[in-house]
């Protein structure tokens, strides 16, 4: 987290919100498994992307390795 | 909270300091540098009548294994998203911008599904991003179970462990 600091003291709003988002954060884990599992699903699909992208990259060297 | 010798915070140049604290729930330990103005230097006072910058403090937290879910979760300013999906791995890798209510127009969210940043951030938590947002003290937060920079190689990792 960044935040700016202003003239005349450490405002301690944006600490207070971190402490109170990760004790949240921590919760939530175990509430919501639904979300959970969404962003799972969404990681492993980038993660395939990913990979297949760089599938696709080593065969076009490959490929061009080949032909000289 | 400390270096354990009685100072809070450690003084690393004329306009950084370190700060650092553990032992509360979730936490392993966190780490916060102080960047402020360049007050001690002519210089720079000079170059920021031209490029005026703040005071910024940046927060690392880092959290007890298994204490939040493996998720990846940033609030950017909208003019910068590009640019730190492009610098860190982790939100280039697995995150888009989703809409979020009561999030500032000038802001957004990045994360893997609009259903994370609803969990992550009730309405009640929302509203006070909005409120530090407006008050222009908060810059960024980012919430990650994954390396921010990705390795180039085993050689590379295995280096920066050892640091």
């Amino acid at each position: 987290m960044q935040f700016k600091l202003k003239q005349g003291g450490l405002d301690t709003a944006p600490l207070k919100f971190l402490l109170d988002f990760i004790d949240h954060a921590a919760e939530a884990a175990k509430l919501s498994s639904t979300a959970i599992a969404k962003a799972d699903k969404a990681r492993q699909q980038a993660q395939a992307d990913l990979a297949k992208t760089m599938q696709s990259e080593v065969n076009e060297v490959d490929s061009i390795e080949n032909n000289y | 909270m400390g270096d354990g010798e009685g100072h809070l915070a450690v003084r690393d140049g004329a306009s950084e300091y370190f700060f650092y604290g553990s032992g509360r729930k979730h936490i392993k330990y966190l780490k916060a540098r102080l960047c402020t103005r360049a007050r001690h230097d002519l210089a720079g006072l000079a170059y920021e009548i031209v490029y005026p910058s703040d005071d910024v403090l940046f927060v690392e937290v880092a959290l007890n294994d298994k204490a939040v879910a493996p998720a990846v979760l940033a609030i950017v300013p909208l003019n910068k998203a590009n640019q730190a999906k492009k610098d860190l791995d982790d939100l280039g890798t697995f995150t888009k911008a989703v809409g979020h209510a009561g999030i500032p127009d000038k802001y957004v969210v990045l994360t893997e599904s609009g259903e994370v940043a609803t969990t992550f951030l009730p309405q009640a938590l929302t509203a006070r991003v909005a409120e530090l947002i407006k008050s222009s003290t908060l810059i960024s937060l980012h919430l990650t179970d994954q390396y921010k920079i990705k390795p180039a190689s085993y050689e590379e990792k295995k280096g920066s462990t050892a640091v």
